[in-house]
């Protein structure tokens, strides 16, 4: 079930909001209220893993009485326990498949599949912040099973994040105050634009987006390329934060304060900078439980470097299974530590809107990486970037793909100019233009909601014959 | 400014998500101080999907991707504003963007409505590649020919036209089109030529369509639609009948000369307007109806038995064939598997394979195969009509071996 789905938007978000803003002065409902949601949320998009995630909690929850009080072997078992359902779930597949194409090539023909469950990469790292803070002290066990487990299926973070640190948020499970007015509907403004964004932006670029990297390898141009390149660059941006975006309004709406997960991440003048802004839930979890643990700065120079870079692969691989995000992964470390050699100072001395391009072409052949269904179609989208003569054209644009594309350049790249940040926030002054601006919001959020509505309906001609 | 009016466009929006389960509560409070229609109607969609799976309640289907798949697509259908929400959505791309809201309809220059496959298969077109087996299935037909020809029977082979290919100049101005003009357009004749050199009777109503265009005061396909006009079908009804008369067998159909007037667009000639699923279209055109009057002198009537096998065009060659005093008896079998439609009548059911195989193999006099020119070599229902003539051929031939 997606956000931005009539069943969530128009059964499950209407019942289970009502249901809590009913009962929210009953404090003993409200968090098994929550609990029940995620669980029906969670089971309705996956039932044959949420027996695993109960099982692995449950795990968790009994090994933290013994982490707390200092035991090494129970946070190697936890942490062991829950990379082993990612490996078995998330990576199965790409090892055995590899392993055995190397092995003995000629006898591969099948390797079977085992069904990825929905966001199982962002449970695992979030089960893993639990055991590490309890380890280092910065929260205590959790005080119930039933709170442990609702703050692992809390629905608004559970498909694409936010990723929560236990620590982050345990004082919020521990007391669940009661949703108030305010942060309710700060929340449902918050999770409004988000759909706007999915719905109006991001799904209809990714259409074109996908639309150019369906080409075959060998019908990619350099105008097919850059133009592909350029939708998923937006799309990406606006898909991931729209997905924040309603995560931390719908967690709002029942009264929980997660943190940003992006911060304008394409006005960068460094990759050092974009990783700061990007995905921020994830770069903080990588520095806070990896790159830390590993020895963090305080290590031989090269060692930095390494850890980065592993950290980096290790970010890749988090995304996917597949080569391609491993390289992803290589790439961005890669910049990372020509960030610390050399990269950064030659950066800080440019003009940030120079540095802030040369950083974009750097994301965006990231992203061509990341991307990229296989090895060879990355080589033909690479190759075809770099020639202009390389004739392609097949790809068209359809008008609501140009709006999107126009409105997405505003919302990525407008905030570099100081003039229109600030002509956009003095225009928030107001309790008239705020009035103003959520007027709009929901004249989009009416249209959004029609578009998802109206989008699964596909009428064909036929029918009269 | 009052708190509660700041509050407005959030609480509003909230409202936004109730608004569709207000729909039956109030229809049903209607019904219950007995109205006896509905307070709030929906108008109906156009276009059909394909069929939903019902979801199947059943303890242990509950756990299945299946059930939950087809559950939420019932959910999605059975909203109480689909119809307001696909409507104003179309209505809102259709006036701000100049776009169709769905992907099945294309809107080209001047308004022109467009199929996209027929879009992609002219600017993609590349004759050199789709002719690689020209000769092959030209054969083929010569075959299918030769075989009812030694029955005493006619075989017809028509080539029926796109919109796109007919009317290029509509072609929406964001469309890549890479396939250069002069190499689309010899995709025809170059076909013509392979169908003469194999000596197959066919007609062309794509190029006798696109010749015959200049001559009247309108288009040759309606701005709303895919399928080509009344007058356009009338006259490859006209060549088709030409052809089945010169063949020398005794199975002839009555000539007709026709007329024309025009009138607002009903039925196909406004499929894609509807299908659009835009309340306010603003399009404004008329399309030709044709009357047809048999040449004297008049025919004795005898239906002769006609088995017809082809794509959505066929269709108004066959309402024409319907309009004549003394109309042929026609099975209609769409795109070989797909339904039937019997004439005349036009009475449409499901196709049931042996009764087809009967007729298209011993019962009728006349057989048509079509083929629009988007299909050339491309076509399924081409090859399975010659697959089925042709293991019927080799049962017979391993039932009689032919004498040395």
């Amino acid at each position: 079930m997606l956000f931005y789905e009539p069943l969530f938007l128009f059964l499950f978000l209407p019942v289970t909001f009502g249901l809590c803003w009913l009962t929210r002065q009953l404090a003993w409902i409200r968090l098994p209220l929550l609990l029940v949601a995620s669980l029906v949320f969670y089971a309705w998009g996956e039932p044959g893993f949420v027996p695993v995630v109960i099982a692995s909690a449950l795990l968790d929850y009994s090994l933290a009485k013994f982490i707390a009080r200092g035991a090494g072997w129970a946070m190697a078992v936890g942490v062991v326990a829950n990379l082993a359902i990612l490996v078995v779930y998330k990576y199965s597949y790409f090892l055995v498949a590899n392993v055995l194409s190397v092995a003995a090539p000629a006898e591969v023909t099948y390797v079977p599949r085992i069904a990825l469950p929905i966001g199982v990469s962002f449970v695992v790292f979030e089960k893993i912040t639990y055991l590490v803070d309890v380890a280092r002290r910065r929260s205590p066990p959790a005080s119930s099973f039933a709170q442990y487990l609702t703050y692992v299926l809390f629905f608004p973070k559970l498909l694409a994040g936010p990723i929560i640190k236990y620590y982050e948020i345990e004082a919020q499970f521990r007391r669940h105050p009661a949703p108030r007015e305010t942060m309710v509907l700060d929340g449902f403004r918050r999770f409004m634009l988000g759909v706007i964004k999915k719905v109006m932006l991001a799904d209809v670029l990714g259409t074109a987006a996908d639309a150019t990297f369906d080409l075959p390898p060998i019908g990619v141009g350099f105008a097919d390329a850059w133009w592909g390149v350029i939708l998923f660059t937006l799309q990406i941006y606006l898909d991931f934060s729209a997905y924040s975006d309603m995560a931390i309004g719908l967690a709002s709406m029942f009264g929980f304060r997660l943190r940003e997960n992006f911060d304008m991440p394409y006005i960068s003048c460094s990759i050092t900078e974009f990783w700061r802004r990007w995905h921020i839930s994830l770069s903080t979890w990588i520095r806070d439980y990896l790159y830390i643990p590993l020895g963090g700065n305080r290590v031989a120079p090269w060692r930095v470097y390494l850890n980065l870079w592993l950290c980096f692969l290790a970010s890749g691989l988090w995304h996917g299974a597949a080569w391609t995000f491993l390289l992803w992964g290589a790439y961005n470390g890669l910049f990372l530590m020509l960030d610390r050699l050399f990269l950064l100072r030659l950066l800080d001395r440019m003009p940030r809107v120079l540095a802030n391009a040369i950083t974009l072409v750097i994301i965006m052949v990231g992203w061509v990486v990341f991307r990229a269904g296989s090895m060879a179609q990355l080589r033909a989208f690479l190759v075809a970037m770099m020639h202009p003569a390389l004739r392609g054209g097949t790809v068209g644009w359809n008008p609501d793909t140009v709006v999107a594309l126009v409105a997405g350049l505003a919302i990525a790249l407008g905030p570099r100019l100081p003039k229109i940040s600030r002509a956009v926030a003095g225009s928030m002054a107001t309790a008239r233009s705020r009035f103003a601006w959520e007027t709009v919001t929901l004249l989009l959020f009416a249209v959004s909601l029609c578009k998802a509505a109206a989008d699964p309906f596909k009428p064909f001609l036929y029918f009269r014959f | 400014m009052p708190q509660w009016i700041q509050r407005l466009p959030v609480l509003l929006g909230m409202g936004l998500l109730v608004c569709p389960w207000l729909i039956p509560v109030v229809n049903w409070i209607g019904q219950t101080a007995g109205q006896p229609a509905p307070l709030i109607q929906e108008g109906a969609l156009h276009g059909v999907e394909n069929p939903l799976e019902p979801p199947v309640y059943a303890s242990d289907a509950l756990w299945s991707h299946q059930f939950r798949e087809a559950f939420a697509a019932e959910f999605d259908h059975d909203l109480p504003m689909l119809t307001w929400a696909v409507e104003f959505k179309n209505q809102l791309y259709y006036w701000l963007l100049h776009q169709s809201g769905i992907d099945t309809v294309v809107i080209g220059k001047h308004r022109q409505l467009l199929e996209p496959g027929y879009v992609d298969e002219y600017c993609f077109r590349e004759p050199q590649v789709i002719l690689r087996h020209a000769d092959e299935w030209a054969a083929q037909l010569a075959q299918i020919q030769a075989w009812y020809a030694a029955e005493g029977k006619v075989f017809v082979y028509v080539i029926t036209p796109s919109k796109v290919a007919t009317y290029p100049q509509y072609i929406p101005a964001l469309q890549p089109c890479p396939a250069p003009p002069t190499a689309r357009d010899a995709l025809g004749p170059l076909w013509d030529a392979t169908l003469d050199r194999h000596g197959v009777r066919y007609v062309d109503a794509a190029a006798l369509t696109r010749a015959a265009a200049p001559n009247f005061p309108f288009e040759m396909f309606p701005l709303g639609g895919t399928h080509w006009n009344e007058v356009a079908a009338t006259m490859a009804t006209q060549a088709v009948i030409d052809s089945i008369n010169q063949a020398p067998t005794p199975w002839k159909l009555q000539p007709f000369t026709f007329t024309w007037t025009m009138a607002p667009p009903v039925g196909i000639s406004r499929d894609l307007t509807d299908l659009l699923n835009v309340p306010y279209p603003r399009l404004d055109w008329k399309a030709p109806q044709t009357q047809v009057a048999p040449i004297p002198p008049a025919w004795g009537c005898a239906p002769t038995d006609l088995a017809v096998v082809g794509g959505s065009f066929t269709y108004e060659i066959l309402w024409t064939l319907d309009k004549l005093p003394c109309p042929p008896t026609v099975r209609f079998y769409s795109y070989f598997v797909a339904n039937q439609a019997i004439y005349p009548g036009d009475i449409r059911g499901p196709v049931v394979s042996d009764e087809r195989d009967r007729k298209l193999i011993a019962e009728s006099k006349i057989v048509i195969l079509e083929e629009n020119e988007v299909l050339t070599l491309r076509s399924n229902h081409g090859p399975l009509l010659y697959d089925l003539l042709a293991a019927h051929k080799a049962m017979l031939e391993a039932d009689h071996p032919p004498k040395r």
